[in-house]
């Protein structure tokens, strides 16, 4: 056996969610299910509201991922931890999400600028030259900044980050959950980690934001949408 | 000259994904050079600013929608297959079992720390025990509305509870009820009864104990048709949500209702359900009759694969090609099985007898007198009698208003 299957399956042993899912696999057992949707629905909620950008279909897709496991309960068979088996069809999830919600976004007639955020990419990437006035940040355009640059990271640069981050998972667990390669997981977090340094560092140093008054002379482009996704 | 290190390999140092040996190379060379002790730096810097995140407090009704959603699977699947006794039971016990915690399971009665507990359970059980149905229904007058439809009943059953329901007046034999219960359904009516306590709105729905004190046999009857009504609530399903909690009025809300319900078959949360997602259901099932021809046709798209499209098509009218645009939209374009499903409706309706209640009569003649009904206090005293009795005050105020 693979050495990678075996720690996993040593995980699997140790971890007390996965008893509970087997008790949900073998007695249908409700309150067990109940537990771990109470364990799990923030954390899910937490990922997954920053991979599709709205809380609203966040928590449709939460729903949806314990409705999958519930339907999944009977094939249940632990190779890890319960994390990785729950984040693994979460990711499934998503991704079906946006698939469709990009194909829905073709029909529209133009990409509009997203009004939730505050700070636009441009602002943050023009700013980091000098080119745009400054002022100083407080906590809660730090937080907006911090959103909008793991937002403008690719998909899957978002996802792989996320679960490193929030979730603690190894780089296998990750590529156990997103169906990739060690090596690929290892790019993608080097690249997503690389490109969030670029973008937030400059107000690292500074500690200072783009104005957003001056807004106006920037403007969201599908061009560097699409840029920044590829 | 040193191979320059790359972004990869630090990010995996900062990660601990290095093994040992790289690991302790890699210590040494940061140890010596400061642009690489500077990059590290840079990477962690950012990587810690991701706490600022802001973090998203789950709805508080997600895990209660969910468990719904899991519990109509199950029912649905039940209604699928010819299941033993346990298994019919198991949507409710599962229900129960998911609605409240371990710590709540066990003899409810020997769980009341105090007599005045003890004494509010006892007094209102069996108004307690049907907690969750009841708080459906708005009024006496609303369900004698809905028992005259007597295929309600046929086309949803809703059981609570076994069969049996609570004996009224002997406190030894509501004792008895209550511990012959399964032990998930004694935890189910604790946590309903921790709900009756906390509710705000308690007095309205105490003033439907004329229904639950009334004689035997239209108790029977009345406790099964509020069963049934909050189990059709449970069969109407949709993806919708958003739609439902719309700032919309009335009678638009109860088009884009009915447009779900026929359209798509899926059911509407219950715990996001507003009143007036109840009283446009309501009214759509005045306004359908369910008949044995029609109640299995309006919620099963099994059954309409079946149906000759031709010829149910001759039956649409202008406004129900109407009605099928208003849940469509490019995601969900109209299919050749949501004509089927409304042509089918449509034919139902047309074939229903129209019902008129005197009472609803008696109000059109107060409102032609000149009375604003909204502006009638009265009316909310007398909508909760029966209807023989708010039929007979209705008559004195139109006379009275006639007279003036």
């Amino acid at each position: 056996m693979p050495d990678h299957k075996q720690k996993g399956l040593t995980a699997a042993k140790s971890d007390p969610d996965v008893e509970l899912m087997l008790r949900v696999r073998d007695e249908d057992d409700a309150m067990s299910f109940k537990a771990l949707m109470d364990s799990y629905q923030p954390r899910l909620l937490r990922v997954l509201r920053h991979i599709v950008g709205s809380e609203g279909t966040a928590e449709d897709l939460v729903q949806d991922v314990f409705l999958r496991v519930w339907r999944a309960r009977k094939n249940y068979a632990p190779q890890a931890k319960f994390a990785t088996w729950v984040f693994h069809i979460a990711h499934n999830v998503a991704s079906n999400s946006l698939r469709d919600k990009k194909r829905k976004k073709e029909y529209q007639l133009s990409n509009e600028k997203d009004d939730s955020a505050e700070l636009s990419l441009d602002q943050m990437a023009m700013a980091s030259t000098g080119a745009m006035p400054v002022r100083k940040l407080d906590k809660k355009e730090r937080a907006e900044m911090v959103r909008v640059a793991v937002e403008a990271l690719n998909d899957r640069q978002r996802m792989a980050l996320l679960l490193c981050k929030f979730e603690g998972l190894s780089y296998q667990e990750i590529a156990d959950t997103m169906e990739l390669s060690v090596q690929a997981v290892k790019s993608l977090l080097s690249r997503a980690r690389v490109n969030l340094k670029n973008l937030l560092q400059p107000y690292v140093q500074s500690g200072v934001l783009p104005n957003s008054e001056d807004e106006d002379s920037v403007t969201r482009t599908p061009a560097s949408n699409q840029e920044q996704n590829s | 000259m040193k191979k320059p290190i790359d972004d990869e390999t630090l990010v995996s140092f900062l990660d601990g994904e290095l093994t040992q040996t790289e690991r302790e190379s890699l210590e040494q060379q940061i140890a010596g050079d400061q642009h690489l002790q500077q990059r590290i730096q840079g990477l962690q810097q950012t990587w810690e600013m991701l706490v600022d995140l802001p973090q998203e407090t789950p709805n508080p009704d997600l895990t209660r929608s969910t468990i719904e959603l899991v519990t109509l699977e199950l029912e649905q699947n039940r209604q699928g297959s010819r299941s033993s006794f346990l298994k019919l039971k198991r949507p409710l016990l599962m229900f129960a079992a998911l609605c409240v915690g371990a710590g709540l399971l066990g003899a409810v009665a020997s769980r009341y720390g105090n007599a005045f507990r003890n004494n509010l359970l006892e007094e209102n059980l069996a108004f307690i025990a049907d907690y969750d149905s009841l708080k459906q229904i708005d009024d006496n007058a609303w369900i004698e509305e809905l028992m005259k439809i007597e295929n309600l009943k046929v086309a949803f059953p809703g059981k609570r509870f076994g069969e049996e329901l609570v004996p009224l007046t002997n406190s030894a034999e509501k004792q008895a009820w209550i511990e012959n219960l399964e032990p998930v359904e004694q935890g189910l009516l604790k946590e309903q009864f921790e709900r009756f306590v906390a509710d705000q709105d308690k007095s309205k729905l105490l003033a439907l104990e004329l229904i639950v004190d009334s004689d035997p046999e239209k108790r029977t009857s009345a406790v099964a048709t509020v069963r049934s009504f909050a189990a059709l609530l449970n069969n109407f399903s949709t993806h919708f949500p958003d739609l439902l909690n719309a700032e919309t009025d009335l009678a638009k809300r109860r088009k884009q209702i009915e447009a779900i319900v026929l359209l798509r078959m899926r059911a509407i949360y219950p715990t996001l359900m507003s009143e007036t997602d109840r009283i446009a259901i309501f009214e759509w099932v005045l306004t359908n009759s369910i008949s044995p021809t029609n109640q299995e046709d309006l919620l099963n798209p099994d059954v309409i694969e079946d149906w000759r499209l031709e010829e149910l098509l001759k039956s649409m009218s202008e406004d129900s090609n109407k009605l099928l645009q208003v849940g469509a939209d490019e995601q969900n374009p109209v299919t050749d099985e949501d004509r089927y499903t409304i042509a089918t409706w449509v034919k139902a309706v047309l074939n229903a007898e129209p019902e008129t209640s005197p009472t609803d009569e008696l109000l059109s003649k107060l409102e032609a007198l000149g009375k604003d009904l909204t502006q009638m206090n009265e009316l909310q005293r007398i909508e909760l009698l029966p209807e023989e009795r708010a039929r007979k005050e209705l008559e004195r105020l139109v006379e009275e208003e006639a007279s003036k």
